[in-house]
C-alpha cells in the first residue's frame, strides 16, 4: 500500500505539473533570449546565452520557478487534501491499528516529492532550452546542432552536482513543510483548513527556495 | 500490552465510574477477562454497550481502574507507547472503521507488513487465506465506503483477525453478522487469541449466539438503562 501510494504520488506530481512547467520553460527561455538580444545587448559580460542560461537560468532560476509551480499544482492541494482527511477523522482507523499515520501516509508522499522533482527539473530547463532556442533563431541563424554543443560545453561538472544537492533540498523541504502543517490541524477544525493550507504552502516556498540560496552561497 | 504478571487478567475494570456532562456518574459492575477465555457482556442498550466497547477498546479513561494484561493505559503524551497498545487490542464495531482509501485485502497487507513483519508476497497469502477461510473474499478488492452495514462489520472482524491482537471486542456482533458467519468469525478469533489472548463480545441478547462459543456470560443489567448517550470518547468524562 505505501509503495503503491508513492508510486501513484509521483505519477500524480507529473501529471499535475508538466503543463505548467513546460509553459514557465519555454516563457522564460524566451525572456532570456529577448533580454540578452535587447538590454544586455551593449552591457559586458558572459559573450554567449548558452552560458547565462547554464549559469543563472538552470541553477538559480528554474529551480525557484518549479518549486512555485509544484506548489501550486501538488503542494497545495495535497497539503489540503492530507488536513482534510485528518480533520474528518480518517487517521483515526490508522492509530487504532497500531500504524503511524505519517508512515503511511507523510513519507511516501515526502519520498514521491525528491524521485519526482529531478525529472520536473529536466522538463522546464528542455522547455527552456527549447524557447531560448526559438528565440535565438527568430533573431539569428544558429543551427540546433551548434546551439547544443554550446549548452554543453558551458556546464562544469560542479554545477550538476550543486544542482543535484539543490534539488534534493528543496524537493524534501517542500514536501516535509507541506506535509508537516497538515498533520498539524486538530480533528474537526474544518475552520482551520484554508489558513493551515496556506501556511503549508508558504513556509514550503519559503524554505524550500532558502535551501536552494544557501546552496548556491556555500557552493558558490 | 507487556505481561503484568502471571495470573494477570487480559482485560479488567474495577470501581469504574463512568462520568458525562450534565448526567450522574454511573457505577459499573466489576468485569475481568481471563487469558483463552471468551467473555458474553450483555445489556440492552446499544448507547451503553458502544460506550463499553470505548472503555475495553482504550479510548477512553474514566475514574477507576482499568487493566489490560495487569497494566493501565500508556501516557497521553506516549505516543509510540499508545500505538504499541493499539496493536495488541482490535475493535470492531459500529463506532470503529476501516481505511478509507483503501480495499480490505490492502488494509490487511499493509497490517501484515508493518505490525508483523512480513514479507509483500507472504502477506497477500496470509491475507487471502484469512478471507478465504472466513468466506469473505468478495470483500476483498471492494471500495470500503460503499460497503453495506453487516459487509463492513465483517470486513472489520478479517482485518481483526489477521491482526492477531492480544483482545478482540466486538461490539454487537449478532445485529450485523448472521449466525454462520458469527460462528466462524468467533472460532477464529478464539483460535488467534488461543491460550493467552482473550475475546469480550458486548451484546444485548444472549439467545441467538452459536452454541458453545463462550466461557462465561455476564450480565451488566446493573447499569440502568438510558443513562448513557453519545458513542465518542469525547463524552467520557472522568467520573
Amino acid at each position: 500500500m505505501v509503495r503503491r501510494l508513492m508510486l501513484a504520488q509521483v505519477l500524480e506530481i507529473f501529471w499535475r505539473s508538466f503543463l505548467l512547467l513546460s509553459i514557465f520553460g519555454l516563457m522564460m527561455g524566451v525572456l532570456w533570449t529577448v533580454i540578452w538580444f535587447g538590454v544586455l545587448e551593449n552591457v559586458p559580460g558572459p559573450t554567449m546565452l548558452s552560458g547565462l542560461l547554464i549559469t543563472v537560468h538552470l541553477q538559480e532560476i528554474t529551480p525557484i520557478l518549479a518549486t512555485m509551480a509544484l506548489i501550486m499544482t501538488y503542494g497545495g492541494p495535497m497539503a489540503l487534501e492530507v488536513s482534510l482527511s485528518k480533520c474528518s477523522g480518517e487517521f483515526r482507523p490508522l492509530v487504532l491499528m497500531g500504524i503511524p499515520p505519517e508512515h503511511v501516509l507523510a513519507f511516501p508522499r515526502i519520498i514521491a516529492l525528491i524521485l519526482a522533482f529531478p525529472g520536473l527539473m529536466l522538463i522546464i530547463n528542455l522547455a527552456s532550452m527549447l524557447g531560448a532556442f526559438w528565440g535565438i533563431t527568430q533573431a539569428i541563424d544558429l543551427p540546433l546542432v551548434e546551439y547544443a554543443s554550446d549548452l554543453f560545453l558551458a556546464m562544469e561538472p560542479y554545477m550538476m552536482f550543486m544542482l543535484l544537492v539543490k534539488i534534493l533540498l528543496i524537493s524534501s523541504a517542500l514536501g516535509f513543510f507541506c506535509l508537516y502543517n497538515a498533520f498539524q490541524i486538530p480533528v474537526g477544525a474544518f475552520r482551520r483548513l484554508t489558513g493551515l493550507t496556506r501556511r503549508a504552502m508558504t513556509e514550503a516556498f519559503f524554505y524550500a527556495t532558502l535551501a536552494g540560496v544557501l546552496v548556491t552561497v556555500f557552493y558558490g | 500490552m507487556a505481561d503484568g504478571g502471571p495470573g494477570a487478567s487480559v482485560f479488567s475494570w474495577r470501581g469504574l465510574l463512568l462520568g458525562q456532562a450534565g448526567r450522574p456518574a454511573i457505577p459499573l459492575p466489576d468485569l475481568a477477562v481471563w487469558p483463552g477465555q471468551a467473555l458474553l457482556a450483555l445489556h440492552p442498550d446499544q448507547e451503553i454497550l458502544a460506550a463499553l466497547a470505548l472503555l475495553a477498546a482504550g479510548q477512553a479513561e474514566p475514574q477507576g481502574e482499568l487493566l489490560w494484561q495487569g497494566r493501565g493505559l500508556p501516557d497521553e503524551c506516549d505516543f509510540q507507547g499508545r500505538l504499541r497498545f493499539a496493536r495488541r487490542l482490535a475493535l470492531v464495531g459500529p463506532s470503529s472503521g476501516l481505511l478509507p482509501n483503501a480495499t480490505l485485502f490492502q488494509s490487511m497487507c499493509l497490517d501484515l507488513e508493518y505490525n508483523q513483519g512480513a514479507f509483500p508476497g507472504q502477506a497477500g497469502r496470509l491475507a487471502m487465506g484469512c478471507l478465504e477461510a472466513l468466506g469473505l473474499t468478495a470483500l476483498a478488492s471492494l471500495d470500503p465506503a460503499g460497503l453495506s452495514g453487516p459487509d463492513s462489520y465483517a470486513a472489520q472482524a478479517a482485518l481483526a483477525i489477521s491482526r492477531r491482537p492480544t483482545l478482540f471486542v466486538l461490539e454487537r456482533p449478532l445485529d450485523l453478522l448472521g449466525p454462520g458467519l458469527l460462528g466462524r468469525v468467533l472460532g477464529a478469533m478464539k483460535e488467534k487469541a488461543a491460550s493467552v489472548g482473550a475475546v469480550l463480545v458486548l451484546g444485548r441478547l444472549a439467545a441467538g449466539y452459536p452454541e458453545g462459543q463462550f466461557d462465561r456470560i455476564l450480565s451488566l443489567e446493573a447499569i440502568p438503562s438510558k443513562s448513557w448517550r453519545g458513542n465518542d470518547e469525547t463524552s467520557i468524562l472522568n467520573g
